[in-house]
């Protein structure tokens, strides 16, 4: 049998030079791209500069529902969701191009950009598992990330019923100023 | 609205055919600068040019299969073929009320856009 074709190699490495281009941990490529680590290394190095952060993916859905995560997670969710549906993209070109979509609307309110493409495409896997879910908000009926098995039938999105110190963290203070947006990762 | 000034028309005919042709002239104006923006979005990036206009796929496909010709057709009409993708009163009210932390609500306005969008278009 032929080797595997140059083509869709070309792809593949299109596909991995946009994820790290958003800033994607290597973690993220090794499981959407089928190129050998050692390949992803030197892409990565030539992309940036520099060598990849090391270090564990974050595992938790719980970051997805305090306040300030929920609401970008909502965000990019959406425009994932409407990404995937409309079109015949693969997961991951959906993923590419809602990022992209949520770093623009992020940047034009003037915010700081608080879901990372990692986190991004840690928050499409939960939901492929079940784990996480969209529920529509009784208030004002926008579409909100929530846990899969949380009563949801009386359900108030963190922006209708905002709790008194939402986004009132240092970070969001701080955060006012792009340069210092990013989080970890 | 026509029988009111029908009595008129006789006498400034004119003046009111012109008014009523700047409006059109405006109407095919914001026609075509409506027309020839979708089909620049859809052919960049229709899955993003989607999003973007809020069209459903078949009429994404329509628009970016008119010839030049026939964008200067349709837009030529009294009817402005573009209209607002949101109607219920919520995104607009967070959109133009002034707020004292404007972030949270325009985020708030994003989402719903967004979700409005996703579930409608799809």
């Amino acid at each position: 049998m032929m080797a595997r074709s140059v083509l869709t190699e070309a792809r593949q490495i299109d596909i991995a030079r946009d994820l790290i281009e958003l800033d994607a941990r290597l973690q993220v490529l090794e499981a959407e791209v089928s190129l050998s680590r050692e390949r992803l290394l030197r892409l990565y190095r030539e992309v940036k500069g520099k060598s990849p952060p090391k270090g564990m993916l974050p595992f938790s859905t719980d970051w997805f529902m305090t306040w300030q995560p929920n609401i970008h997670s909502s965000l990019f969710m959406n425009i994932y969701q409407h990404q995937f549906k409309s079109s015949d993209l693969e997961p991951v070109e959906a993923l590419i191009r809602a990022f992209r979509l949520y770093r623009e609307q992020v940047e034009s309110l003037g915010m700081p950009e608080v879901l990372s493409v990692t986190r991004a495409w840690r928050l499409t896997r939960f939901f492929g598992a079940g784990m996480l879910g969209m529920t529509e908000c009784t208030s004002c009926r926008g579409h909100f990330v929530t846990h899969s098995f949380e009563l949801s039938h009386q359900y108030v999105c963190g922006l209708c019923n905002m709790p008194s110190r939402a986004g009132k963290t240092r970070q969001a203070v701080v955060g006012r100023e792009p340069a210092t947006t990013c989080a970890a990762f | 609205m026509i029988d009111a000034s029908e009595e008129v028309s006789s006498v400034r005919q004119p003046a009111a055919r012109s008014a009523v042709q700047r409006l059109n002239d405006e109407i095919r104006d914001a026609n075509l600068t409506y027309l020839m923006l979708a089909q620049q979005l859809i052919r960049a990036d229709r899955s993003e040019a989607l999003y973007r206009l809020g069209l459903s796929g078949e009429v994404a496909d329509i628009l970016d299969s008119l010839t030049t010709a026939q964008v200067l057709r349709v837009a030529s009409s009294n009817m402005l073929l573009a209209r607002f993708r949101f109607d219920d009163s919520m995104v607009w009210s967070l959109l133009a009320s002034p707020k004292r932390d404007e972030a949270p609500s325009r985020m708030h306005a994003a989402i719903l856009m967004a979700s409005r969008t996703t579930t409608e278009s799809v």
